[in-house]
């Protein structure tokens, strides 16, 4: 958080734009003359920075990086006597309004404190915070201020926000406990979320935007994410509302977060996770992957598993308090996405409970059930994608199956039931009656199966396709020899 | 029905087309701003609707009396707050306003919250509510956060916390009200269910306007007791001198210098000066314009040449005499130490820490210290000892609001009266700028 004062930023059609650093030559050189700073007092230091930013445009991030440093350096008083102490007994006697007197009192002072006239001169204010001197210095890296710098600019500007918009990749978890601890609402418009508080309703407030810019953290932890704002300022005197955009693409430069890898909430997803891995690896599983919207509230799933373009959730239900079970209960039911719930056998729940697909468990999810639904499902997806997809358009001659249903999200069934006319499947290929056509032709007159065997082999194809153009292969014993044409 | 309270809001369960209430599709509910409730209850009360009111979670209050006996125009104060136990009342500063307070809550006997605009007054607010009812007060700071039936706090307080203590008192005092306008603390009024809601001011008008939100914020001005009102006895009359004094040479010369940097960019820009409007815009221009912050640069230094006058402080020294009881004023606190550090006077500004302020004004009214300096308006209800001279320190004169403010705490010593002198600085250039040139357009 930077004093409102500093906020550099400029607009443009509407647009608010934030003077971001995107290099470290400023905090290098403000760096370089904090760290001569060390035991003068704050008020010398203000002054050489005073005069340091004098004429110059950027005075204002100047005075920024500066109050990063001073905020987190250690300033002392530069006397051993008690200020308080000192102005106590200077008081005492009443005002005085020639010098000669008032010589006479701090040298009375002075004997009685044991200490110099010049002391007591220096201990008069030496408590005030102007007063104090630089004891410790705070010296991050140049290119940490500059991050340091950025992020707190863009807090800064938050608390002027009316409302704010994310889309995120990951952290969804931390993103709404921390939404429900700041008292924030959301509403949720498919991959949006949109952050306001409870009197947005009436009315455009930045009361919230204290808190919105607490978030801040939360967000750019995700891997990828992207914020939409309405900030409210004054222009010409005038309340305008400004939009303001900001994207982990921008590559503005922010404090690095180390993301360690979270943590497994519980030994029984830990041992989950393992488990899926080995015995379903054609599945791809994710943890935490999304939020659902379940009525009022969202679930962010434990796991998700993918394939082919089917998505499944997992949710394990082991903590329990009735209430909590009986929101969770609800909160499912609502939600229009089919999660899988393995629920604690030591529960009272009931499979009628749910809508979903249930499975009980105990110490551990057994995985038998866990790939039959998977099985089921993957076997429903096919037959739905037959029944939905009534034909496939494919331009190219030749092209691997599998690559082909990776790029389509479709299962190779789904592929090989809805085939084109004039293509044709050759082991794991898709091959065009065109491209069969070319093949004959560099065969030619070739028949000697090691001269066709060669031109097969540059193309991945089987001995399939020779009877798709007419040949027969010519055994000699287990050795083919040749082919000749089919009569 | 249901009514609830949330955040700052009202959450009601059915919907019957009530006035006031919207529907929040976030949580699915039916919702309210919290100042509606009295309203909302009306509303349903009238028309005979049975509903559910848990809305306030009040502070369980004992009861409290106290031995206060107002005065006439006290009482006439009370008594038309009553009607409505809403409203405003506005009385000058000593006329005892903490004290109408006090009879007000002892009449309610209920929970209440009082906020105030500084951390001095919350201390002497307890104080005095302890004094007339010996209970425990509750204070609500960035020191302390208990909450008791009766609570102290600071608006800056409230504002941060409104959305979780909006229903804990059935009664709220706003003191110093023209505070409440603004734009961040007018929430404060908004974000509370309190159905009865006082505010307390001596000066009710804003410069921006703004005081015309307080009827809808917390009702009518419903007493207005001007101090020629109210008689003499009340209130200390007191005499303004103003006293020019000269820059010294060689800081005319350096006023005149910054001050025609000043006036060359604004001639040259063509820009008007006419109030503080101008002045703002110019402020915003600085930040992308780098001549207009060196104007403004120049600008202050010569307000502060002026301000800071050597003369000045010759003159002060003048005026002070150990048989007087002498407030010394001024804006800026490195006057205020520059004061204090060459004529030995006890100082006060914000950051000279509690303990020893208290210690100072103790000290000042048992007559121990004759003279006090402070850049402090303390003017905000603190109670500020006897003094029959004060002397303002402006630079080229001061508001007569200010010089009202602060003439209100001065009272005559034995027969002599109260003066209030104000030292401003001679010959120096507040010009309109825009004035002369129109006047050479013509």
């Amino acid at each position: 958080m930077l004093p409102k004062s500093l906020l550099s930023y400029y607009t443009r059609k509407g647009t608010i734009f934030l003077k971001y650093l995107d290099n470290f030559d400023i905090a290098e050189e403000i760096l370089s003359i904090f760290k001569k700073c060390k035991n003068k007092p704050y008020k010398e230091i203000k002054k050489i920075f005073q005069l340091y930013e004098k004429g110059k445009k950027d005075y204002k991030i100047i005075r920024a990086l500066t109050s990063l440093l001073l905020r987190k350096s250690k300033f002392i008083s530069n006397t051993s006597l008690d200020s308080k102490v000192v102005r106590e007994k200077l008081y005492a006697s009443g005002f005085v309004i020639d010098d000669y007197e008032r010589n006479r009192i701090l040298l009375k002072i002075a004997q009685e404190l044991n200490t110099t006239k010049n002391v007591i001169e220096d201990s008069f204010f030496s408590d005030l915070p102007q007063e104090q001197i630089l004891d410790n210095l705070y010296t991050p890296t140049s290119e940490n201020l500059t991050r340091k710098y950025n992020f707190s600019l863009t807090q800064t500007l938050f608390f002027n926000a009316l409302e704010i918009s994310i889309i995120i990749e990951d952290n969804f978890q931390q993103i709404f406990r921390m939404i429900n601890f700041l008292g924030l609402m959301y509403e949720i418009n498919d991959k949006k979320i949109k952050i306001t508080g409870p009197l947005s309703l009436f009315k455009k407030t930045k009361k919230y935007g204290e808190n919105l810019a607490k978030l801040l953290n939360t967000i750019i932890f995700a891997k990828k994410w992207s914020i939409e704002t309405k900030i409210q300022m004054k222009k010409s005197n005038e309340d305008k509302i400004f939009s303001f955009k900001l994207a982990s693409d921008d590559k503005t430069l922010f404090p690095i977060i180390k993301k360690k890898e979270k943590k497994f909430d519980s030994e029984i997803e830990r041992q989950f996770f393992s488990d899926f891995k080995i015995f379903a690896p054609k599945w791809e599983i994710k943890r935490e992957p999304t939020f659902i919207k379940a009525g009022n509230y969202v679930i962010i799933p434990d796991f998700g598993f993918y394939k082919d373009g089917i998505v499944l959730y997992l949710e394990i239900v082991g903590f329990w308090t009735p209430e909590y079970l009986e929101k969770k209960i609800r909160k499912f039911n609502d939600s229009k996405i089919r999660i899988i719930v393995a629920v604690d056998r030591n529960l009272k729940c009931s499979i009628n409970d749910f809508h979903e697909d249930v499975i009980f468990y105990k110490d551990r999810i057994p995985m038998k059930e866990v790939l039959q639904i998977l099985k089921r499902e993957e076997k429903k997806a096919i037959q739905q994608k037959i029944a939905e997809k009534t034909s496939l358009k494919l331009h190219e001659n030749i092209i691997d199956i599998n690559t082909k249903a990776k790029e389509l999200d479709l299962n190779p069934e789904v592929i090989k039931k809805l085939l084109p006319p004039n293509y044709y499947i050759i082991g794991n290929k898709i091959v065009s009656s065109l491209f069969l056509t070319k093949i004959k032709d560099e065969i030619g007159k070739k028949r000697n199966y090691s001269e066709i065997h060669e031109i097969l082999n540059k193309y991945q194809l089987t001995d399939k396709i020779l009877e798709l153009i007419g040949f027969k292969v010519i055994w000699n014993g287990l050795i083919p020899l040749k082919i000749i044409p089919k009569v | 029905m249901k009514l609830l309270f949330d955040r700052g809001t009202i959450i009601i369960d059915e919907d019957l087309s009530l006035p006031y209430i919207k529907w929040d599709g976030r949580s699915s509910k039916f919702r309210a701003e919290a100042y509606y409730y009295r309203d909302i209850i009306e509303y349903l009360e009238n028309s005979n609707i049975p509903f559910l009111d848990n809305v306030l979670d009040l502070i369980p209050c004992p009861h409290f009396s106290s031995s206060i006996e107002l005065r006439g125009y006290q009482q006439e104060a009370l008594e038309s707050w009553w009607i409505s136990r809403r409203g405003t009342i506005v009385m000058p500063t000593g006329s005892g306003k903490t004290v109408l307070a006090i009879k007000i809550i002892e009449k309610l006997n209920i929970s209440t919250l009082i906020i105030v605009p500084t951390l001095d007054l919350v201390t002497q607010w307890k104080n005095e509510l302890k004094k007339e009812f010996n209970i425990e007060i509750g204070e609500f700071t960035g020191n302390k956060k208990e909450l008791k039936a009766i609570t102290v706090s600071t608006y800056d307080s409230v504002y941060l916390n409104a959305d979780y203590f909006g229903n804990k008192f059935k009664f709220i005092i706003f003191d110093e009200v023209h505070h409440l306008p603004s734009e961040g603390y007018k929430q404060i009024a908004e974000l509370f269910a309190s159905p009865f809601r006082l505010g307390l001011t001596a000066t009710y008008k804003r410069d921006d306007q703004l005081h015309k939100e307080l009827p809808r914020l917390i009702g009518k001005k419903i007493y207005d007791i001007t101090p020629d009102n109210l008689s003499e006895n009340h209130l200390a009359p007191y005499e303004v001198k103003k006293i020019k004094v000269p820059l010294t040479d060689k800081e005319q010369k350096e006023y005149t210098n910054a001050y025609e940097t000043f006036k060359s960019y604004i001639i040259s820009n063509h820009i008007q000066m006419n109030n503080s409007k101008d002045f703002k815009r110019l402020i915003l221009r600085s930040g992308n314009d780098l001549n207009a912050r060196i104007a403004l640069l120049a600008r202050n230094k010569a307000e502060k040449i002026a301000f800071n006058s050597q003369n000045k402080l010759n003159e002060l020294s003048k005026l002070l005499k150990k048989k007087n009881r002498t407030i010394i004023f001024t804006k800026y606190n490195r006057m205020v130490y520059k004061i204090s550090k060459r004529f030995l006077i006890p100082c006060i500004t914000h950051q000279i820490k509690k303990g020893e302020r208290n210690d100072i004004l103790t000290k000042f009214k048992k007559g121990l210290y004759s003279t006090i300096v402070t850049s402090q308006v303390l003017n905000e209800g603190i109670n500020v000892p006897e003094a029959n001279i004060g002397i303002i320190l402006s630079g080229t004169g001061s508001s007569r609001e200010y010089i009202q403010r602060l003439g209100r705490l001065l009272r005559p010593r034995k027969d002599k009266k109260a003066i209030l002198y104000e030292i401003i600085t001679q010959n120096t250039l507040e010009v309109r700028i825009a004035n002369k040139r129109s006047k050479k357009e013509k």
